[in-house]
């Protein structure tokens, strides 16, 4: 059952309205978060909290969990690492998957605080449990990699100029369906210019460390350019305009992160110099009439060398290496 | 009409929640963060518009001078104005830091766009900004205002 459809959502507003916060917003608007979090509440001045209610549908895939955990990071960049990030799970945890359970776990390891919460839960003990909640405070051993991120993206914007990427913002150019052709290009291309590649490249992650788990995943690319440089550069692909769900475009951004962070004993550690994974672009990456270059500039800021000409990315190898 | 309401709610909610929220003076900041909200229900467009801009570059303008002022008056740090514009609060946020941290560049850019659109709408007769040029201003500033109370106080 959706959290929101159930009428959680609403069952959770009446919960913080009985309690005496500072501020409490609905459906808040945060310029640099691509999926909005349910509510944002100021408990006293000076302490901002953030709620996501979640519901098993976000465990059912990984595309979906990491879409989830974009949303933790873009809050914590945007809102600061003081910033509480609270997630209400109204679902029955007892129906997940070993699988599933492992995306939770590693919602649960970034989360600041989960609180599971039936979707039929009593106000009153619903109310006992958000007020509880609130208590929260963000913790601190996360801490590194927020600031490792903003780091990051301080790094990666640096050089960001809006007016390389008004090609990809503009026009309408609709986007082909299904990646295969498009691989199929992308190989002849880097081919044709005596650049080997490898198909399905695969990245060790941190993910399992984050979550507590096994290692056992590990983040798929269609395709990796060899031998530029010494080191493989992967290439993901992205479909997109205007009408595309946007799941999609949060995963990409996780990726883009956790590809930069690997496992080292029991700690998790950020990668040291990486050559910057391509994202070829197919189709129009235009935000909003407001912001359109919205996710051109998100993408960059975690590290993705944005392509929309299949032709120039051997070209964008070659440059990458003597930058 | 667009009162921007949800946009204007925000940035109120993330000023009250941040560590910036304990200095007195960022009291007059949300104030005027009301006063934007209250302008949305002004009947007349150019009227609404005009007074919405003008209550959005306030604020944003008296944030960033609190928080280069507030850094400035430590006394490690390099002194600052007597009188703080938009646009000298950002060269010394940007020249001196604050705490260590400064505005990332694609942020310094748009505050930069705020100060030329500013610029515009207040001192040129019978401009008015569109509800989408109005949207875009703010935008802008609530993602210069979310930045700037991310650094340490």
């Amino acid at each position: 059952m959706d959290a929101k459809s159930s009428g959680g959502r609403k069952r959770v507003q009446d919960a913080l309205r009985g309690l005496q916060l500072a501020s409490l917003q609905q459906n808040p608007f945060l310029p640099d978060v691509l999926h909005q979090p349910d509510f944002l509440l100021v408990p006293e001045f000076g302490r901002l909290i953030v709620i996501y209610l979640l519901s098993s549908k976000i465990t059912e895939s990984w595309t979906n969990t990491l879409a989830q955990v974009e949303d933790l990071f873009e809050v914590k960049l945007q809102c600061g690492d003081a910033t509480a990030v609270y997630g209400l799970w109204m679902d029955d945890l007892g129906s997940l998957m070993p699988r599933e359970m492992d995306r939770f776990r590693l919602l649960e390891g970034l989360f600041d605080r989960i609180d599971i919460v039936h979707p039929t839960e009593p106000l009153r003990s619903l109310l006992a449990i958000v007020s509880e909640g609130l208590q929260l405070r963000a913790r601190a051993e996360l801490a590194f990699l927020w600031q490792g991120e903003r780091q990051r993206t301080f790094t990666n914007l640096r050089r960001y100029r809006e007016k390389r990427f008004t090609d990809m913002v503009s026009g309408s150019r609709p986007p082909r369906v299904g990646q295969r052709g498009i691989l199929r290009d992308i190989e002849g291309a880097l081919s044709r210019t005596g650049i080997d590649s490898e198909k399905n490249f695969h990245i060790a992650t941190a993910k399992d460390q984050l979550a507590g788990v096994a290692q056992r995943n590990s983040f798929k690319f269609p395709v990796a350019a060899l031998a530029v440089g010494g080191e493989p550069v992967p290439i993901e692909i992205l479909s997109f305009d205007k009408s595309a769900d946007r799941t999609r475009l949060r995963y990409i951004m996780t990726k883009g992160r956790l590809i930069h962070y690997g496992a080292a004993e029991d700690r998790v550690i950020l990668r040291g110099r990486w050559r910057r994974p391509i994202l070829y672009v197919e189709g129009n990456l235009s935000g909003p009439g407001h912001d359109p270059y919205r996710y051109v500039r998100a993408l960059t800021s975690v590290g993705w060398h944005l392509v929309n000409e299949i032709s120039t990315i051997p070209e964008v190898l070659r440059e990458d290496v003597q930058a | 009409m667009k009162t921007f309401k949800r946009e204007i709610s925000s940035i109120l909610t993330t000023l009250q929640g941040s560590p910036w929220a304990s200095l007195a003076v960022v009291q007059s900041v949300l104030n005027e963060y009301g006063h934007l909200a209250g302008a949305g229900w002004t009947w007349n467009a150019k009227r609404r518009t005009s007074l919405q801009i003008f209550h959005a570059c306030r604020a944003i303008d008296t944030l960033l001078a609190q928080i280069a002022e507030h850094e400035s008056s430590k006394p490690t740090t390099v002194t600052g104005k007597p009188y703080w514009t938009l646009g000298s609060s950002l060269r010394y946020i940007q020249n001196n830091t604050i705490g260590g941290s400064r505005f990332i560049p694609a942020t310094k850019s748009d505050i930069d766009s705020l100060t030329t659109d500013r610029n515009s709408y207040l001192h040129r007769a019978d401009l008015f900004p569109t509800d989408l040029q109005l949207q875009i201003f703010l935008t802008r500033t609530a993602r210069a205002l979310q930045e700037a109370v991310n650094f340490p106080m």
